[in-house]
């Protein structure tokens, strides 16, 4: 077997944990549509992750009733294999649209305000192919890399944030909290933001050392996620107004050259923008390395490498097609996708509730931990 | 061919040795590749192994085998051992002190005296005739072909199929010396030399521990080659050390007499940038990490010892380290990682910058850049590259001829020649500014190799800033990360104890008190962690 899963740690599988929740929340937020009648991200986003973590804990219950030593095993237990086969597809399908829409984010950053006079594939090139590097490499390699530049971003992220401490305005953030009926509507459907990571960590659940390491990992992940994402978005709101951030791609990069402008010794925006791309290419790679490792399980495969690259070259090609029909049917059909994701949770939810109901109080115990 | 093989070859078992993780069961001696081969090999060779009781027709084997005729310095004394029984001594001249051979052997087994009866007479020469302190009794024909090529004296005597061997090694070699490449200013000063025995006396003089181990191995094809494996019985993990022996027996190479042939023999990933065991000349160093519970192996002829596991940490620390104290070693240690990532990362941050993100820098300082490059003819990315091949140029010629001479060369190189490069417009001021400092940074890596790892991968950085300028190196230096951390030494991951994380009190880049230093490293398994 050459699935390249290994062993992982608890400050490995946290640092993963956290980095692609907060890559997630906070670079694939829609700024047109969050801020369109007021900012209260700091608080829809924040709470949007313990939803999809109390769908995890949900899918944590359900492992240890049933006994599963991963996402694949979990579904087959609860509701079978011909449906468990289809909720994998699905699992698999989250894993690829997310993958997809960090690296397309990132291309269509990079190509329109670093290299405008670049073509698009080859931005498109520079990002797919470490993220296929990575995912080959496999889990092991990924958490490491999670641990290392995580801690280095989440630094850097503090340190800008402190920066920036002399514009910050509490009173920008008003209306808040604005419409609470999009609010809600917010924090439900963002949750999707983060069901992909944590469904990432039941899908590597046996290079965890452990059941109880998987929650641990969810929990401490999501802990530190909450509390970047609330720090960023808060300090987005307090330094625009909700009209202002309606308007911006991507604000976190923004503010610093907004704000400040004038001093060239602080001109590092494009440093902070790349430093940004290495948390999204660990969190695509990670999400690309989970894909591949449901097709390959589902496929009886021994090797990662096939599935990877297949998912790697299918994200690559959505990447090309999207840009040249951009705003076309492709796009809105990836749109729609991205925006109803989180109903792909119900499914979720609902084979956990049946592995519950269908093994009883009395469920194995998850092995590891025995 | 192999590498694509090795891509495509989907499906096929991880042979990775995991030490940490997943210790599949003691490797066999031998291992598995080629067993048979070798099974059938020794089969032909068991049946030629033998000694023959006629000492004429060992000698005549002998002259065959060995070239006797040919090799002047080749010698085989017939004598009458104890005046009755007709005996062969068999040494190289040259290899083995005559004086020795001619004292305690030949004067001492020549005169006449009565052999007993009842006691077996092979036994009774070697322990009451010859005056040496060491004396083998061997029936193992190649055995004795190898003790005699590796300077000691072997005794064939009429109608026993036992023959003798003393240690007669007595050959010119370099005294022990101060390391060349590893000089500290406090701390031992004392290097490796090529002789193995010194090597293992200089170790044994710091090791005086009861279960320090030195196996000795021969290897190769031939067979020709001879290392010592040195451990902590009881202490290095017994797996690491088996897969060591293991990958040691299965060097088919003709010939390895360096150490650094039989790091690229034994590693796992031949084309790593980085090397996955530190190679050291200080024995000081190799005592250390034995304590700690390493493995070396010193190659016979080799003034290096190659200790393994090695991380990177491993590689980035000096056998000085400990000797300094805790904020001066810190310090210092810090001021090597800053001169690593300079060494790595400056030229291409400067010309993704330079190049592609001029916004980035200050008016002034891009004003300077400007100013600098105004003549120069050569593209931005050409100039840093050919800069670059100079300094290695000036390096390589520095290293390779005598001392005075790479002195000279280096100041010519530094000075004269990048001063007529501007001249010449060839190269900016700036650029060769920076090319110093990456150059600079350079030399801090402790390790040999390292820097050289760190010299290929400024290459790469630099080609990828030059093509798609912070995203490049970003991914660039991404990838390098990604194969680092992938990376294994000897089945301990090559980022360890950072990342995984082990519970090593030790900190690996600041330096902690000697207090930590109470326990082992947790990243190497010990047997003692496990009791």
């Amino acid at each position: 077997m050459r699935l390249n899963e290994g062993k992982i740690g608890l400050q490995e599988s946290a640092s993963i944990a956290a980095v692609a929740i907060t890559a997630c929340s906070v670079f694939l937020l829609d700024s047109e549509k969050a801020y369109s009648r007021g900012d209260a991200t700091f608080i829809s986003l924040p709470v949007s992750i313990a939803v999809s973590l109390a769908m995890f804990m949900l899918m944590w219950c359900a492992m240890r009733r049933t006994g599963a030593r991963n996402l694949i095993e979990l579904f087959d237990m609860c509701v079978g294999k011909a449906i468990g086969t289809v909720l994998s597809i699905v699992a698999a399908l989250i894993f690829i649209l997310y993958a997809y829409r960090l690296m397309a984010r990132f291309c269509i950053l990079i190509h329109g305000r670093v290299f405008a006079a670049a073509e698009y594939e080859s931005v498109a090139l520079w990002i797919a192919v470490p993220v296929a590097y990575a995912a080959i490499k496999g889990l092991e390699c990924l958490s490491r890399l999670a641990k290392i530049f995580g801690v280095l971003i989440g630094a850097l992220v503090l340190i800008s944030l402190i920066i920036m401490i002399s514009a910050y305005d509490v009173s920008r953030l008003a209306p808040f909290p604005g419409d609470l009926g999009k609010l809600g509507m917010d924090t439900i459907s963002r949750s999707a933001d983060s069901v992909a990571a944590f469904l990432g960590l039941i899908c590597v659940a046996g290079a965890l050392q452990g059941g109880r390491n998987v929650k641990k990992s969810a929990l401490i992940g999501s802990g530190v996620a909450i509390a970047f994402v609330f720090m960023i978005q808060f300090a987005l709101g307090a330094t625009f107004t909700y009209t202002d951030l309606s308007q911006m791609a991507m604000p976190i990069y923004l503010m610093k050259m907004v704000v400040m402008r004038e001093s060239y010794l602080f001109r590092l925006d494009q440093m902070n923008l790349f430093f940004y791309m290495i948390a999204a290419l660990i969190t695509a790679a990670f999400y690309v390395y989970c894909a591949a490792l449901i097709i390959t399980r589902r496929t009886f495969g021994q090797d990662i490498r096939p599935a990877v690259v297949g998912v790697s070259a299918f994200i690559l090609a959505a990447l090309r097609v999207n840009h040249r029909f951009e705003a076309g049917i492709i796009q809105q059909s990836i749109d729609f996708l991205y925006d109803y994701a989180f109903v792909a949770g119900v499914p979720f939810i609902l084979a956990a509730i049946a592995g519950l109901i269908r093994f009883g109080r009395k469920g194995r115990a998850y092995e590891a931990d025995k | 061919m192999n590498i694509i093989k090795r891509i495509f070859s989907f499906g096929r078992s991880y042979d990775e040795f995991e030490l940490l993780e997943t210790e599949g069961g003691q490797p066999g001696f031998f291992g598995s590749t080629g067993r048979a081969h070798k099974d059938a090999a020794g089969a032909i060779e068991n049946a030629n192994d033998t000694i023959n009781c006629d000492v004429s027709a060992n000698e005549e084997r002998l002259k065959t085998e060995m070239h006797a005729e040919i090799n002047p310095d080749m010698v085989m004394r017939r004598f009458l051992l104890c005046g009755q029984i007709e005996a062969l001594a068999v040494f190289i001249n040259g290899m083995s002190d005559q004086s020795l051979v001619s004292d305690f052997i030949l004067r001492q087994g020549i005169p006449e005296r009565e052999l007993p009866n009842d006691a077996p007479l092979v036994e009774y020469v070697a322990n009451n005739v010859f005056a040496m302190a060491e004396v083998k009794q061997e029936t193992s024909w190649n055995t004795i072909k190898t003790a005699i090529m590796d300077g000691c004296t072997a005794v064939f005597i009429q109608g026993k199929t036992t023959a003798l061997t003393m240690d007669t090694r007595s050959y010119e070699h370099r005294s022990i010396q101060e390391p060349s490449n590893e000089k500290v200013v406090k701390g031992s000063q004392e290097g490796f030399v090529e002789n193995l025995r010194t090597n293992i006396t200089l170790i044994r003089r710091r090791v005086r521990t009861d279960d320090l181990v030195v196996e000795l191995r021969t290897y190769g094809k031939e067979g020709s080659s001879r290392a010592a494996i040195m451990y902590r019985e009881g202490i290095a993990n017994e797996s690491l050390v088996n897969e060591i022996k293991r990958r040691l027996a299965n060097v088919n190479a003709m010939y390895v007499f360096n150490a650094g042939t039989l790091e690229q023999l034994t590693e796992r990933n031949t084309y790593s940038v980085f090397p996955q065991l530190l190679a050291t000349e200080r024995p000081d160093r190799t005592a250390a990490m034995l304590m700690e519970g390493h493995v070396a192996v010193i190659v016979e002829g080799s003034p290096t010892a190659n200790v393994m596991p090695a991380t990177l940490f491993t590689l980035m620390a000096t056998g000085e380290d400990s000797t300094m104290r805790v904020v001066q070693g810190s310090v210092i240690r810090m001021v090597r990682y800053i001169g690593a990532a300079i060494s790595i990362l400056l030229p291409g941050y400067f010309l993704a910058l330079a190049l592609h993100h001029q916004s980035l820098l200050s008016s002034e300082v891009l004003t300077t850049v400007v100013a600098s490059r105004k003549m120069v003819f050569a593209p931005i990315g050409m100039e840093m590259l050919f800069l670059l091949l100079v300094f290695q140029l000036v390096r390589e010629a520095g290293m390779r001829v005598p001392g005075s001479i790479g002195q000279a060369i280096g100041i010519i190189g530094g000075l004269i020649l990048g001063q007529a490069a501007v001249t010449a417009n060839l190269a900016s001021s700036v650029m060769l500014i920076i090319v110093a400092l990456t150059g600079l940074g350079n030399f801090c890596i402790p390790d040999y190799s390292t820097q050289l790892s760190a010299s290929v991968l400024r290459v790469i950085l630099v080609i990828a800033s030059w093509l798609a300028g912070l995203m490049g190196l970003f991914c660039g230096a991404f990838v390098i990360v990604a194969w680092m951390a992938s990376l294994k030494s000897f089945g301990v991951p090559f980022l360890a104890p950072h990342s995984p994380k082990a519970n090593s009190k030790r900190p690996m880049i600041l330096r902690g008190p000697i207090d930590n230093m109470s326990r082992h490293k947790d990243i190497l398994n010990t047997e003692e962690d496990g009791r």
